[in-house]
């Protein structure tokens, strides 16, 4: 792999807000909407565009359950999500121990 | 064009990958450090521990020894029914307030594991007229004591001080007798007991802190 190969990164996941998402997932809990709007600071919209994005790129994996009587979404980081945010990582740092 | 490509973009500047790696190092930690103890199991735990080992102390001590399997097994009964409820009610909560600990899961199926071990050694004599292989009030011990190392190992070193210290006591009273009964169970008390308290006053303190930044 040529370096300008191994530097490439990952858009999906590149942006802040995707990346503070995958991040906020990565230890593999389940957190619902409002639990990640909440730490991450996000708006209802933004962080539902983000979500719909991971989503489609299979990254993470969204449920919809009834907690009570209220609907509530969870997230969760799958394993090719897992590995791609490794793989991110590991490019990050070899960014950083480049001259 | 394969697919893998079409997400790749253009390499950025060393100081952005630094930016970049600070902010999700910071995001990990936020969520990691939002882990509740949920330490009333713990206590409810070492309490009723030292009440089975004072009161197997004391049928031993007078010759009593038929009513230590109804009695054990009883006390044991309700620790596991009050764990049970508990457990349905901490999952309950944690979806109620959106975070749902995988770290938590994987430890409490742990020591559900473990602990049915010491069930099954509990309920023994149904089967056989004696506990099969030994004494379970030493097992039991082993069981917390295993339990707290993983629990030390995966959360917060107070609970591996719990931990090793019940395991020292064990080894130390497996030679005294009926009275080793007794320290054993006020060894496994405030092994439970003090690292939960410490636990909980580090994750208040990390919740205050967290208000206030």
């Amino acid at each position: 792999m040529s370096k300008a190969d191994q530097l490439k990164f990952d858009e999906i996941i590149l942006s802040k807000t995707r990346l503070g998402i995958m991040s906020a997932l990565i230890g593999g809990d389940k957190l619902d909407f409002t639990y990640l709007r909440n730490a991450l600071n996000l708006s209802d919209g933004n962080l539902s565009i983000q979500i719909r994005k991971l989503e489609d790129a299979g990254y993470i994996k969204v449920e919809k359950k009834f907690v009570g009587r209220k609907p509530k979404t969870f997230c969760k980081i799958t394993r090719k999500g897992q590995k791609a945010i490794k793989n991110l990582i590991s490019k990050l740092e070899a960014l950083m121990n480049l001259d | 064009m394969e697919k893998e490509d079409s997400n790749q973009v253009e390499i950025k500047g060393p100081d952005i990958a630094a930016d970049d790696v600070k902010f999700m190092r910071s995001v990990v930690e936020k969520m990691s450090r939002q882990v509740k103890p949920d330490i009333h199991i713990m206590i409810v735990c070492g309490l009723t521990c030292m009440i089975i080992y004072a009161v197997l102390y004391f049928l031993k001590t007078h010759q009593l020894d038929k009513w230590i399997w109804p009695i054990g097994l009883s006390l044991t009964t309700v620790l596991f029914i009050y764990g049970f409820i508990s457990l349905i009610r901490i999952a309950k909560d944690e979806k109620k307030t959106g975070f749902i600990s995988h770290l938590k899961r994987q430890v409490t199926w742990a020591w559900i594991f473990i602990m049915l071990h010491g069930l099954a050694w509990t309920v023994s004599p149904i089967l056989s007229n004696n506990f099969c292989g030994g004494d379970p009030a030493f097992l039991w011990a082993m069981l917390f004591s295993i339990g707290l190392v993983v629990l030390g190992i995966f959360h917060s070193k107070e609970w591996l001080y719990g931990g090793i210290g019940i395991f020292a006591v064990m080894a130390l009273t497996y030679f005294l007798g009926n009275i080793g009964y007794l320290i054993l169970g006020l060894a496994i008390g405030p092994g439970l007991i003090i690292p939960a308290i410490i636990v909980q006053r580090n994750y208040n303190k990390q919740e205050q802190g967290n208000e206030q930044s």
